[in-house]
């Protein structure tokens, strides 16, 4: 049987090597942890700072923006319905001064043949811009020949009837898509 | 008796540096996400900023357009439009193209149509007479004028070698 031997006046043992690696781990940790730290409160801080600088400089921006622009937007949003029915008139005008009868009358010059006559005809200067007609023929050999030299602009052939010795033909044509 | 003390107060310093430490590691901790969540709002706003900025700025230049609108839309009522005096003028400016191309005229009516408050539209319904190449003649003088002043409908009628149209004239005056 082993023998128990305290002795509680004994002093510990004091051991200079265990001591300085213990020193020294807790400064290796110690350091680790603090520059840890500091980098990362550090890399935190730039960034920071970054984001608050660009969102000054954004707002000293879009304050400056809105000051000098105020005016322009307010003559603008007092104007623009105003401005909108001028621009929508002068548009309209434009487009009805862009149409051209002539070019119209050209058109019907070169594509009636010899044998038939205009009795009447009625332009429109509209976006539609259907050309109608009354058309007189000495045959029914010339009415032909003519509905086939209008076929390719979209001619629609609402009535025919006979007038003495003439052919009558009431006609619809779009220049425009041919 | 001093010499067990030494290695105490260098355990207590150590100790003490550690926590020290470690307290300091721990605020970074708390610390960081803290700068970095407000460092995402900053760029947030910078970022919505700078979307309102654009936006303002696409409607400046749109302002902008809409003022260089309004100036041609003066122009265009200086250039193109005729003024209220120029009613007559105009009149015997017709009168005269009709003679100069042996036109008659038999019968003429108006109509008056304000289009908005800077626009007055006139409307002469004639009536014409004379030969399709005279007729043309006239319809290509009128296109020629370099105001608004154009034809709505023409109606031609083929009657007794002649041909008789029914024109629509459209004249704009500025008011």
């Amino acid at each position: 049987m082993n023998r128990i031997n305290l002795n509680l006046a004994a002093k510990p043992r004091f051991r200079p090597g265990r001591l300085l690696c213990c020193a020294l781990l807790t400064i290796a940790v110690s350091v680790l942890f603090t520059s840890t730290a500091v980098s990362k409160f550090s890399n935190s801080l730039s960034e920071y700072s970054k984001w608050r600088q660009l969102e000054k400089e954004s707002r000293q921006s879009l304050q400056r923006i809105q000051a000098s622009s105020a005016p322009l937007r307010r003559t603008l949003s007092g104007n623009r319905k105003k401005w909108d029915n001028q621009v929508q008139i002068a548009n309209n005008l434009i487009d009805g001064k862009k149409f051209s009868f002539i070019k119209q009358l050209d058109f019907l010059e070169e594509i009636l043949i010899d044998g038939t006559w205009l009795q009447r005809l009625t332009l429109k200067n509209d976006k539609n811009r259907r050309i109608n007609l009354v058309l007189s023929a000495d045959s029914f050999e010339s009415l032909l020949r003519q509905y086939e030299k209008m076929l390719p602009f979209e001619l629609v052939i609402r009535a025919e009837s006979e007038k003495g010795n003439l052919l009558q033909a009431d006609l619809a044509l779009s220049p425009e898509n041919e | 008796m001093n010499k067990p003390r030494k290695p105490v107060f260098i355990l207590i310093s150590l100790a003490g540096v550690f926590f020290f430490a470690l307290i300091v590691f721990l605020l970074s901790l708390t610390l960081s996400p803290i700068l970095r969540q407000t460092g995402l709002k900053a760029q947030e706003n910078a970022s919505r900023w700078h979307d309102q900025e654009k936006k303002i700025s696409q409607e400046t230049a749109l302002a902008e357009q809409w003022q260089n609108a309004g100036n041609e839309l003066q122009d265009f009522q200086k250039n193109y439009l005729y003024r209220d005096d120029e009613f007559t003028s105009f009149r015997r400016y017709i009168v005269k193209l009709l003679q100069q191309n042996s036109l008659h005229m038999t019968k003429m009516d108006f109509k008056n149509t304000l289009l908005d408050q800077t626009v007055e539209r006139i409307t002469f319904n004639l009536t014409v007479r004379g030969s399709y190449h005279d007729c043309k003649s006239f319809f290509q003088a009128i296109e020629t004028i370099n105001k608004m002043v154009f034809f709505s409908q023409l109606v031609f009628l083929a009657e007794e070698g002649e041909t008789s149209v029914q024109c629509q004239l459209e004249v704009h005056f500025a008011r």
